[in-house]
């Protein structure tokens, strides 16, 4: 099971998982080291962010039954994060400037971080292991 | 064009153009091929001279930019064509090529950060 979820499309997966997961954890080190106080509450919510897409890309990486599992619920708790960040970036823009990964449903980054959750789910559903009959 | 800004521009040209073969790839529902393998080296050696003379440069500079972004993107740059090599080379299929059209277009975005943060418009 863990070679059907590494494979195909699974791999594309992992890897722009990987790429958010670098980019997220230095981006949110940058803003938390020289900037926190200019926006505490998105800066934290970017480290909340990079440490969602570290532990999504290990999960799907190692592919066992229980970090597939694990894999699940970041993947939920991201699209929630990247919609609920998003919605309130665009009604309380003050909190949120532009350059967090999920302001403004990740537009600075094409929409990525909506589309990304909801296909890895759907990746992992299609490979969940096949119910004995 | 001074030699450093030349050479990124190559990098930005030859990360573009093993993207768009590996859209090609992709489009064609083929694997891997040595076009793709030997331009990734091709573009590791621009990015490891890029690092090189990135830091150079920067310990030479008299004005302060994002120095540890900088340094960050030079490193990142190193490390994308053989963690994108390694990770897509055991796939056969077209998602083999599918991982070096992500990765060959983050490397010319970050090679752009690049030069902007050398060059800051004021």
């Amino acid at each position: 099971m863990a070679e059907r979820t590494r494979r195909g499309p699974g791999r594309l997966l992992i890897a722009v998982y990987a790429i958010f997961a670098i980019g997220a954890t230095s981006r949110a080190i940058v803003q938390i080291a020289t900037k926190f106080d200019e926006a505490p509450l998105a800066y934290s919510l970017s480290a909340f962010a990079a440490i969602v897409y570290c532990l999504a890309t290990y999960c799907l990486v190692r592919a066992t039954p229980l970090t597939r599992k694990i894999a699940t619920v970041s993947l939920i708790v991201e699209l929630i994060g990247v919609l609920t960040i998003g919605t309130l970036s665009v009604l309380v823009p003050g909190d949120f400037p532009q350059s967090t990964v999920w302001s403004y449903f990740g537009v600075g980054y094409l929409l990525i971080p909506v589309v990304l959750p909801i296909l890895g789910l759907r990746w992992l559903r299609k490979t969940a292991p096949q119910q004995a009959v | 064009m001074r030699v450093i800004d030349a050479l990124a521009y190559l990098t930005i040209a030859v990360g573009l153009v093993l993207a768009v073969w590996s859209i090609v790839l992709f489009a064609r529902n083929q694997g891997i091929d040595d076009f793709l393998l030997i331009g990734s080296v091709v573009l590791e050696v621009l990015v490891v001279v890029q690092l090189i003379a990135g830091v150079i440069l920067l310990a030479g500079l008299d004005r302060s930019i994002e120095s540890a972004t900088f340094i960050g993107y030079l490193i990142g740059c190193v490390v994308i064509p053989p963690a994108a090599t390694i990770w897509s080379l055991t796939e056969r299929s077209r998602y083999g090529p599918a991982v070096m059209i992500a990765a060959y277009i983050v490397m010319p975005v970050l090679v752009v950060r690049l030069l902007q943060i050398w060059n800051p418009v004021v």
